[in-house]
């Protein structure tokens, strides 16, 4: 019984989202959507690189997404539940939504390789070392590149975007124990190419 | 198809949430349980995988898009451009020192010169009309 009346009460409980002041800000006033566009530009604009693999498309699909989240700000809701979502889960449904409709228009998946395995920063002090690390991400951009598209996503949200199995559950409508299973597989099959 | 552990995805998640640092987890995940081979994975793609920032340009530009969007001026949607009251004030002095050395030649700095002659040549009189009066 009290089990029961915890599990409800946590269903109830809204987990605070860093970005409700400047969300409540902007739906009063437009002008302060731009506190939200700034922090979440390179985010946004990561991930659609990431999925296009072309900086024009990434650019393009950046801005489709900000657009649409503007227009769409009155009718966004922070929620507690599977559904719901905070400022950043929404913004990445709008950007994930946004791919799979440029995809089905383009009916094409692109191919051009993402050439920013040579741009890595790291701290080598010998250029072996350099070379040696640029070839190991060039080795496993090509692994990520060859994995299915959700295994892809889970990847790049968990390690570019820094997300939580959970946020990522919400944004791909997944559980969160579906997603710690793709993130194992997706792993396991970059490892073996990395080998 | 790979029966994962659930004990093992998730003592994986725990890793990566510290990889990561997205978020404390309660207790140590007993890592010693889990494959070599994802950890080191994760380790070389928490190097690799990188977030990449758009250009400045791109970056401007679509903020001045989302401001047209409804309308907003450059300091938010509140603030507009008031024109200075007297707008040729603002040209009163003009920057460019040459332009200021030359600006007796135009027709706005004659006037006001001839302003100021005339005004002197005013008080002159009136202080000679003044002593020129019996006491």
């Amino acid at each position: 019984m009290f089990g029961r009346g915890r599990e409800e009460a946590s269903e109830r409980l809204i987990p605070f989202d860093v970005d409700r002041p400047a969300v409540e800000s902007a739906r009063h006033d437009p002008g302060a959507f731009e506190t939200l566009y700034r922090k979440y530009v390179a985010q946004v604009y990561s991930f659609a690189l990431y999925e296009t693999r072309d900086r024009h498309a990434a650019e393009d699909l950046t801005e489709q997404v900000f657009l649409s989240a503007l227009r769409a700000l009155p009718r966004f809701e922070e929620r507690s539940d599977g559904a719901g979502s905070t400022f950043r889960v929404w913004l990445f449904r709008i950007a994930r939504n946004a791919l799979a409709n440029e995809r089905r228009r383009a009916r094409r998946h692109p191919q051009a390789p993402l050439d920013a395995a040579s741009a890595i920063p790291g701290p080598w002090a010998d250029p072996a070392d350099e070379v040696a690390a640029s070839d190991l991400a060039a080795r496993a951009w090509k692994a990520i590149d060859g994995l299915p598209d959700e295994r892809r996503q889970v990847l790049v949200l968990r390690f570019v975007e820094e997300m939580s199995a959970r946020e990522i559950g919400r944004i791909m409508g997944r559980s969160e124990g579906a997603v710690r299973v793709l993130v194992h597989r997706a792993l396991r099959s970059v490892a073996r190419d990395l080998g | 198809m790979i029966a994962e552990d659930a004990s093992e995805t998730i003592a994986l998640d725990g890793h990566l949430d510290r990889l990561l640092g997205v978020a404390t987890p309660v207790a140590a995940a007993p890592e010693a349980l889990l494959d070599r081979a994802p950890l080191e994975t994760a380790d070389i793609l928490q190097r690799v995988l990188i977030r990449f920032h758009p250009s400045f340009r791109f970056e401007e530009r679509l903020a001045a898009r989302l401001r047209a969007e409804h309308g907003v001026g450059p300091g938010g949607m509140r603030a507009r451009v008031i024109p200075f009251r007297g707008g040729t004030y603002a040209r009163a002095v003009p920057a460019d020192p040459l332009e200021r050395r030359s600006r007796g030649l135009l027709v706005g700095g004659a006037i006001a010169s001839g302003v100021s002659i005339a005004s002197i040549g005013a008080v002159l009189a009136w202080r000679r009309h003044s002593a020129e009066r019996p006491a």
